[in-house]
C-alpha cells in the first residue's frame, strides 16, 4: 500500500521541517520528496555529517539523495533554482527535480516589484518575489512552468507583458534582467511532469513550507503568506493519486519563533544555547528572528485546524531544538493523542529520539 | 448623494461644537490614530461614484478635489476643515454656482503607501462633506521616490465616475489635485489591481490625463513651499500649462478653486460647448 508522509509546521515557519524531511528520507530512501506550497522562499536546512544544505528550490531530501517534485501550488525561480542546483551538485546531492506544468514561475520583475514596494516589507516579505508571483497569477499575466519549455518567442512575449504589468519600461535594466533569466532557463534540463510521475513511488514525503499560522486563510492578515500552509494541497494530491494511508508529522520547536513582522502571542527574549547553526539570521527584509515560550493553546489551534483539511491514519509529532532551552516540553498539554512523539536534540536528524 | 444644501449657519454651529478650530489634526482625523483608511473610502471594487441632479440641485456641477495626504501636505486637509471648506463651498454658491457637488479623494503614493487612494462621494451638503473630509486618513507617507500618485485621481475620475453634468448637458466637471511634488509617471496594472481590485493595463500619466480630460477640466494647484516644490512646479507647468495654478500660501486653496469654478460655471452656461446662441445652428 502506498504511503504519504505529510510534514507540517505548526507555527510561523522555522519549526524544523527540513530536519524532519531528512529524518524520513533516511528511513525511506526510495521516496520522492514533494513540495506542495510556497517556493524559493523556503530555507529548509539539512545537515549530514560535514555537509550542510539549505533547501529552497529543491526538496529537503536532495542532500540525502532523494529526487524532488514541486506541485502546481508552488512557485519556482529559474535563476535561484540554477544556483542551488550547482551548489547541490558540488555536495553530491540529488539534482533530479520534476515540476508540475502549472507551477508558477517567478520572473525578475516580480522580485524587483516585491522589493520596491515598501508596503510589502511591512507585511513581512522575504524579498524573493513569491507573493508578487502568486498575486500576478490572479491577473491575466500568468506564467507557468510549462511556458519554460514552450517556444522561446512566446515566452519572451509573455515576459514583456509581465514587465508592462508592473510598469517597467524597456531599458537596460530590464534587458539585463531578462537576459540572466533566459540564460538560467537555457542551462537547466527541465523535467515538467504532471502527477502521473509520482505513480512509480510507494512512499511519498510531502514537505510543507512555512507554518500553519502563516496560512493565507488562517494567519493574522496582512502578515500572512500567499499560500495554504496546512495539509490542504498535499491531501488533494493524495486524493488524486488515491493514496489512503496518510501519516502526519507535525513539527514545532520547543519554543515559538517568528521571522518578520506580525502578531505573536508571547514574544519574549529567550536564553538559548547550541544555536550556532540557526538558519534565520538577520536579513534586510525580515529583520531578526523573534522568540517566545511555546503557546500550547496555539499548537492545539493549529492541530485542530489541520483536521479540517486532512484525514490521517497516524499522527506524529516532532519537537525540535530540545537541546536549546531549559524548559520541559509538555506533551500532555496537547489535545491530540500522537502515535509517536520524536524529539530532536541537534541539527542532525540522526539524533532524533522517541520521547513518548 | 447630493440632495442636501450647504448650510453655512449649520456648518458654523457644528464647527464650534466639534471644536474644529482648536483641535489637533489627530483629534479631527480620527482614522490617523487607527493608522488605516476608513472602509467606506476604500476604492476596491467601486464601480462608480455618481454626481446626479436632484430637485434641490437641478444643475449639479461635479468637482473632484484630490488632496495630497502624504507627509508634507497633511496640513491642507486640516486647514480645510478649520476654515477652508465653508469658504470654498460658500464662495462657490455665493459666486453664482448654486449646485456644486464635491468629491474628496485622498491621494498618497502607490509605490510606498498602504492607502494611496481614498474616495468619498459627490456631496453638496455641509454635514456630508465634513464627514468625508474628517474620515480621510492622513497617512503621511510618501517616501523618497519621484513623486506622488496624483495620476490616481485622473484614473478614478476617468474610469470610475459618472455625472449628469456630462451625460445630460455635455458639460465637463472640474478636477483639482493639490500638492508639492511631481506626478509619478507610471501607474502599473499591478498597482491598479492592488488598489481597485481589478485592472489589467499599465498607464502613463499622460495617458490618464488625456482620459480624465474627456470629462473633466483638469487643474493642479502647486504649493510652492520648498525648493523641491519649485522644481515640481516646472514639471506641472509643462504638463498642464495655465491649468497649473501655483500658490505660495496653502490657505489660498479654497479661493483658487472658488475662482476657477465660478469663472467656468457662472450662469450655468459656460463649460458646455458654446453654441453661440442659435446663430450656429442651421435652421431650414
Amino acid at each position: 500500500m502506498k504511503t504519504a508522509q505529510i510534514i507540517i509546521g505548526l507555527g510561523f515557519g522555522d519549526e524544523g521541517k527540513g530536519i524532519t524531511t531528512d529524518f524520513l528520507s533516511q528511513q525511506n530512501p526510495e521516496s520522492v520528496v514533494i513540495r506542495f506550497s510556497g517556493g524559493q522562499q523556503a530555507a529548509h536546512t539539512v545537515m549530514i555529517d560535514d555537509k550542510k544544505h539549505i533547501h529552497s528550490s529543491f526538496s529537503s531530501g536532495a542532500l540525502r539523495g532523494l529526487p524532488s517534485y514541486f506541485t502546481e501550488h508552488c512557485t519556482i525561480h529559474p535563476t535561484f533554482l540554477f544556483n542551488e542546483r550547482e551548489e547541490l551538485s558540488k555536495k553530491s546531492g540529488n539534482i533530479e527535480l520534476h515540476i508540475h506544468p502549472l507551477a508558477k514561475v517567478t520572473t525578475p520583475f516580480d522580485v524587483l516589484s516585491n522589493r520596491k514596494n515598501i508596503q510589502n516589507l511591512e507585511h513581512g516579505t522575504c524579498g524573493k518575489g513569491v507573493g508578487a508571483t502568486m498575486k500576478r497569477n490572479e491577473s491575466p499575466f500568468k506564467l507557468f512552468a510549462i511556458d519554460l519549455i514552450g517556444p522561446r518567442s512566446m515566452l519572451i512575449e509573455k515576459l514583456k507583458g509581465i514587465a508592462n504589468y508592473y510598469g517597467f519600461e524597456e531599458g537596460e535594466e530590464i534587458q539585463n534582467a531578462l537576459q540572466d533569466f533566459l540564460e538560467a532557463i537555457d542551462k537547466i534540463d527541465w523535467k515538467i511532469e504532471g502527477y502521473s510521475y509520482l505513480d512509480s513511488f510507494n512512499n511519498l514525503i510531502f514537505e510543507g513550507s512555512q507554518g500553519i499560522l502563516l496560512d493565507m486563510d488562517h494567519g493574522v492578515f496582512p502578515n500572512v503568506t500567499f499560500a495554504n500552509t496546512t495539509s490542504k494541497n498535499a491531501y488533494e494530491v493524495c486524493k488524486l493519486l488515491k493514496i489512503e494511508n496518510i501519516e502526519m508529522f507535525y513539527v514545532t520547536r520547543s519554543y515559538s519563533t517568528r521571522h518578520g513582522s506580525g502578531w505573536m502571542s508571547n514574544e519574549k527574549e529567550l536564553i538559548l544555547k547550541n544555536n550556532e547553526e540557526e538558519t534565520c539570521i538577520f536579513n534586510e527584509y525580515q529583520k531578526n528572528l523573534r522568540f517566545g515560550y511555546l503557546d500550547y493553546d496555539l499548537l492545539n489551534y493549529a492541530l485542530k485546524l489541520d483536521e479540517a483539511y486532512v484525514v490521517a491514519n497516524k499522527k506524529n509529532l516532532v519537537v525540535t531544538c530540545l537541546d536549546q532551552l531549559e524548559e520541559e516540553f509538555k506533551v500532555e498539554d496537547l489535545d491530540v493523542k500522537f502515535d509517536t512523539v520524536y524529539g530532536s536534540y541537534s541539527p542532525y536528524s540522526k539524533d532524533f529520539k522517541r520521547i513518548n | 448623494m447630493g440632495s442636501t444644501r450647504y448650510d453655512m449657519d449649520a456648518r458654523y454651529d457644528r464647527a464650534r461644537k466639534e471644536g474644529y478650530a482648536s483641535k489637533s489634526a489627530c483629534e479631527i482625523f480620527t482614522q490617523n490614530a487607527k493608522r488605516m483608511a476608513h472602509e467606506s473610502m476604500n476604492p476596491k471594487n467601486i464601480s462608480f461614484r455618481e454626481s446626479r441632479d436632484s430637485a434641490v440641485h437641478p444643475n449639479s456641477v461635479p468637482i473632484i478635489l484630490g488632496l495630497d495626504v502624504t507627509g508634507s501636505m497633511g496640513h491642507i486637509p486640516h486647514e480645510l476643515i478649520k476654515e477652508g471648506l465653508p469658504k470654498l463651498m460658500g464662495g462657490i454658491i455665493q459666486g453664482g454656482v448654486p449646485d456644486p457637488a464635491l468629491l474628496f479623494l485622498g491621494i498618497g503614493d502607490h509605490e510606498c503607501d498602504g492607502y494611496p487612494l481614498q474616495v468619498g462621494q459627490f456631496e453638496s451638503g455641509d454635514e456630508e462633506l465634513d464627514m468625508w473630509l474628517t474620515r480621510t486618513y492622513i497617512e503621511s507617507g510618501g517616501g523618497g521616490n519621484a513623486g506622488e500618485s496624483y495620476l490616481l485621481a485622473w484614473y478614478f475620475a476617468a474610469f470610475h465616475t459618472r455625472t449628469d453634468a456630462f451625460e445630460k448637458r455635455n458639460q465637463k466637471g472640474l478636477l483639482f489635485t493639490v500638492g508639492d511634488e511631481p506626478c509619478l509617471k507610471t501607474l502599473p496594472a499591478s498597482a491598479i489591481r492592488e488598489i481597485m481590485g481589478t485592472g489589467q493595463q499599465t498607464f502613463t500619466h499622460t495617458e490618464l490625463l488625456k482620459e480624465a480630460q474627456k470629462r473633466y477640466e483638469v487643474f493642479h494647484i502647486s504649493v510652492l513651499h520648498s525648493d523641491g516644490a519649485m522644481r515640481a512646479d516646472k514639471d506641472w507647468k509643462d504638463l498642464l500649462g495655465q491649468n497649473c495654478v501655483s500658490i505660495k500660501d496653502y490657505r489660498d486653496v479654497p479661493n483658487v478653486i472658488k475662482e476657477i469654478v465660478c469663472d467656468k460655471f457662472k450662469n450655468g452656461t459656460s463649460g458646455s460647448f458654446d453654441l453661440g446662441g442659435f446663430n450656429n445652428i442651421q435652421m431650414f
